[in-house]
């Protein structure tokens, strides 16, 4: 298997860097390794406004999905017995393996304008709520790629909880919430920092959401990814803000290993 | 306040599966609205909209490309992970770190950046873009998820009959073959399926890499992304139904109805 | 020594086997003699478990050699040793039924359909499972899964066979019917056994002899009542048996009886043969705690002590007593039912024990 990954995976990584240096003229790609691309992107306002406003977007949705996946979470891994968990489980995992291109869709005709809820609204006699191409609509997006894996990241963290530190906790006076906040979550925490950090990646490097829900209007880097190879066929450009993903993408990795595994210092005698 | 609570969680979470549902549902349930535009008021109950995407060719040969990807992806994922995840189980080596990291790295960047990377390099190496390069890249993208499925497999095997088997004569080729095999087929056909629905399923990388023969997630999109109509939404249910009952197969067979036997241990 | 020398079937030269800087074995030099029933003994950890594995070739040693049959077999593969094992775990292969597990190995070794049925057949009978081929491993007891287990191993008529602990997972209760089989079997098939067990009563039940093994070590080896009287060591006096190990200086030394000064009294022991202490050697000496009696008046016996009771415990057929000596020492005795009940003990009570010399063994290594 090592072969395989190596030779096509690491290979297309290697090609995807190396790409990122060459240049574009006259429509063709020439293999000469220059800064132009970079210098062109990195020196851009442009791109660095659509970098923050990604990495906003991105930021949004990792936030809504740990926070609003939590309380469904903690509800699986406190509240519902072991077999009929392990049901939910084999029931929540389905919609993460159909595709997402024909979810984001169907969330389209949900929230279009003359779409299901509009008509529904229009129905009931309310107004109307442009919904097409919001920037809610486009988090609804991120949110249904990422649900699954992030609920799941958290929902190992939670089962890994020792009971018995509840119960501690309640016994020495700390009400529901009160032992939620400082028990629970510090025990999650590891579950809770990569299954935000997986969220955001997940969403930092989206395609679908932001084009079909988000009407593009709303551009995020992937938006430029493709923009670039669509437009001219300018490949290197493309490969180099993927770089610029892949970077971004370590160094949130590396940040969430730091949180959640912190560096503990020795006691001082 | 216990129980006030207890209702309110379980609520939320009967609203959180309503959400990640609600897609999935509506969309299969409009796919029947005998109107052309997927919305209220409802016309009516139809068959035609299936009709019409069944009959379409471009439909056709757009679902039978991704079927015979599909496929032959998972013959490819299923074995190499699952020999990859055998040799992780149940040998110790330096740098297993480092080769896990490697090899299930994929499934864990974004999509558009693997779709691009494989682009440039299957352009460099000089392969067309075709339906073989959407095999190639989409076995880099599902192996992971085989190994995943055949690791949790294997270390609930009992390490020990494996080396009964060798005690008793065989040899580790035949221990494979007659011990360790026979008690992993479930799981593998589960791998199987599953690296079958993923690449079904998978869009953006198939849309970088496939030339003039396309993956119906791909024909999907790039016919209908702009317009919004009932038909689409037939061919959405068709394609949900096809994963769903992978999932869901797969899953009867790698956890089993009912009660997992025991005495494997 | 003996004229005839006996017949070696396994021989184990200095093996050494380490893993990383954990040394598991360490040096051991061991002869089994065919047909012999071998029990290896000693605490977890001790290594017997290592050793065993090494017999059968699924570790490789570190140093030193193991020879089968006059050959080594260091580099052969464990499946090509014929030294079948009887697992702790059972093993079993839950994918076949009884009779497909019994005949795995015939079957690796090509052995045709209908002569494998018959052997299969005739093993389950040994082991009292006739009419079980068809049943699937879910559907047996703990104590059938094992007798499978056996049958599995002895279809193949070795000429060895290695037992890793296998009552470690049964009842006891189960564990001891299954002992009387395993001796039944081990007289029918005539075949060496060697068999592994942290627990001391069925090594001392079953074999005809024993090998006390710690920290990678052997510490002894010899037949049970040696190893269960006799103990040459400090180690096989605490782990085998009740014993009462004293320390002390010799004082007097007169034919096989040495006088040893202890800071609980001087008392006499035996010496064994191959030792000769004399005054002023250090030794220790054990005595088994059921040599010890409890004192009638007016017994004039050569060894005594007086103690208070601090602990009952009972076994139901017999009671432990343990006494707190003067200076401390906890001196215990093992009476049966008959003798307690006629002399009332009780916590903290004072009470008086005495022991014959040739109840007291001196050990060689100390």
């Amino acid at each position: 298997m090592l072969v395989w990954q190596c030779v096509f995976f690491i290979g297309a990584a290697i090609v995807l860097l190396l790409m990122s240096f060459w240049a574009v003229r006259d429509f063709r790609i020439e293999r000469v390794y220059e800064f132009g691309n970079w210098t062109d992107i990195l020196g851009s306002t442009f791109f660095w406004k659509v970098y923050l406003q990604t990495m906003l977007y991105a930021g949004i949705a990792a936030f809504l999905e740990v926070i609003l996946a939590f309380p469904a979470v903690y509800c699986i891994a406190f509240k519902i017995s072991s077999q009929k968990r392990r049901t939910l489980l084999m029931v929540l995992v389905v919609p993460f393996f159909t595709s997402y291109v024909v979810r984001t869709y169907a969330w389209s005709f949900i929230l279009a304008d003359e779409g299901l809820i509009d008509s529904a609204l229009q129905f009931v006699g309310l107004p109307s709520v442009p919904l097409q191409g919001s920037l809610l609509a486009m988090e609804i997006g991120y949110l249904t790629y990422a649900f699954p894996l992030v609920a799941l990241l958290v929902l190992l963290s939670l089962m890994n909880v020792d009971r018995t530190l509840i119960e501690a906790s309640n016994n020495l006076g700390a009400g529901r919430l009160k032992s939620i906040l400082h028990v629970v979550l510090p025990s999650a925490r590891i579950g809770l920092v990569f299954g935000a950090a997986f969220g955001f990646i997940l969403a930092m490097g989206d395609y679908i959401a932001p084009s079909t829900l988000g009407g593009s209007t709303r551009l995020t880097l992937s938006l430029l990814v493709i923009g670039a190879t669509q437009a001219g066929g300018d490949f290197p450009q493309a490969a180099a803000i993927a770089v610029v993903m892949l970077v971004t993408l370590t160094v949130v990795l590396l940040l969430a290993l730091r949180l959640a595994f912190p560096v503990r210092r020795k006691a001082k005698k | 306040m216990d129980r006030v609570l207890n209702v309110v969680l379980k609520s939320y979470l009967a609203l959180f599966f309503a959400f990640i549902f609600a897609p999935i549902v509506v969309l299969v349930l409009f796919a029947f609205n005998d109107s052309r535009f997927p919305s209220l008021p409802w016309s009516g109950f139809t068959l035609r909209w299936f009709e019409e995407v069944l009959s379409d060719p471009a439909v056709r040969d757009a679902a039978s490309n991704s079927i015979v990807v599909a496929l032959t992806v998972a013959a490819i994922a299923t074995p190499i992970g699952a020999m990859a995840a055998y040799f992780v189980s149940r040998w110790d080596f330096k740098g297993e770190g480092a080769y896990l990291g490697i090899v299930a790295a994929p499934p864990l960047l974004p999509l558009l950046v693997l779709a691009l990377a494989f682009s440039v390099f299957f352009r460099e190496a000089g392969f067309a873009a075709s339906l073989t390069t959407v095999t190639i890249a989409h076995v880099v993208l599902a192996a992971p998820f085989a190994l995943g499925i055949m690791r949790m497999r294997i270390s609930e095997m009992n390490v020990d009959t494996e080396q009964a088997a060798w005690n008793l004569g065989a040899g580790r080729w035949r221990t494979i073959a007659t011990v360790v095999l026979p008690q992993a087929i479930p799981a593998l056909a589960a791998a199987y399926l599953l690296s079958a629905a993923i690449s079904w399923d998978e869009a953006v990388i198939a849309w970088y890499v496939s030339g003039m023969d396309v993956t119906l997630p791909v024909h999907v999109w790039s016919e209908f992304s702009a317009k919004i109509s009932t038909a689409v939404n037939a061919i959405g249910a068709l394609s949900f139904a096809a994963s769903i009952s992978m999932i869901v197969v797969a899953e009867i067979l790698f956890f089993g109805l009912g009660k997992r036997r025991k005495h494997e241990q | 020594m003996t004229l005839n020398m006996p017949d070696v079937t396994i021989a184990l030269e200095n093996v050494v086997k380490r893993f990383g800087n954990v040394t598991a074995v360490d040096g051991v030099r061991l002869d089994i003699t065919r047909g012999e029933f071998l029990a290896v003994m000693g605490p977890s950890g001790c290594g017997k478990t290592t050793l065993l594995r090494m017999i059968a070739g699924l570790e490789q040693p570190t140093s030193g050699s193991i020879v089968i049959d006059g050959q080594r077999v260091n580099d052969v593969k464990p499946w090509r040793r014929g030294t079948p094992l009887v697992w702790q775990s059972f093993a079993l292969f839950p994918h076949l039924d009884v009779a497909g597990n019994v005949g795995f190995g015939l079957r690796m070794q090509r052995v045709p359909k209908a002569e494998r049925e018959r052997r299969v057949q005739k093993a389950l009978s040994m082991v009292s499972l006739d009419g079980y081929g068809k049943r699937r491993i879910d559907e047996l007891s703990g104590g059938q899964m094992q007798r499978v287990g056996i049958a599995r191993a002895t279809v193949l008529d070795p000429k060895v066979l290695l037992l890793d602990e296998p009552m470690g997972a049964l009842d006891a209760k189960i564990g001891r019917t299954m002992q009387g089989e395993l001796r039944r079997l081990h007289t029918e098939l005539g075949i060496t056994f060697v068999y592994v067990t942290h627990n001391q009563s069925e090594a001392l039940a079953l074999a005809s002899r024993i090998v006390v093994m710690d920290g990678g070590q052997i510490k002894q080896v010899g037949e049970p009542t040696d190893v269960y009287r006799r103990p040459q060591n400090r180690f096989v006096a605490e782990f085998v048996g009740t014993n009462n190990v004293f320390s002390g200086t010799v004082v007097r030394a007169s034919e096989n009886l040495l006088h040893i000064d202890t800071p609980q009294g001087v008392f006499t022991a035996l010496e064994p043969e191959q030792c000769h202490k004399t005054t002023g050697d250090r030794v220790s000496f054990a005595v088994n705690a059921d040599r010890v009696h409890t004192q009638d008046v007016g017994n004039e016996a050569p060894n005594k002590a007086h103690g208070t009771i601090r602990a009952i415990e009972t076994m139901g057929w017999a009671t432990t007593v343990s006494l707190e000596l003067p200076d401390g020492y906890e001196l215990r005795f093992s009476q049966s039912e008959r003798e307690m009940g006629m002399l009332q003990h009780k916590i903290g009570g004072e009470v008086g024990v005495y022991w014959e010399s040739e109840a007291a063994f001196v050990m060689p290594e100390g």
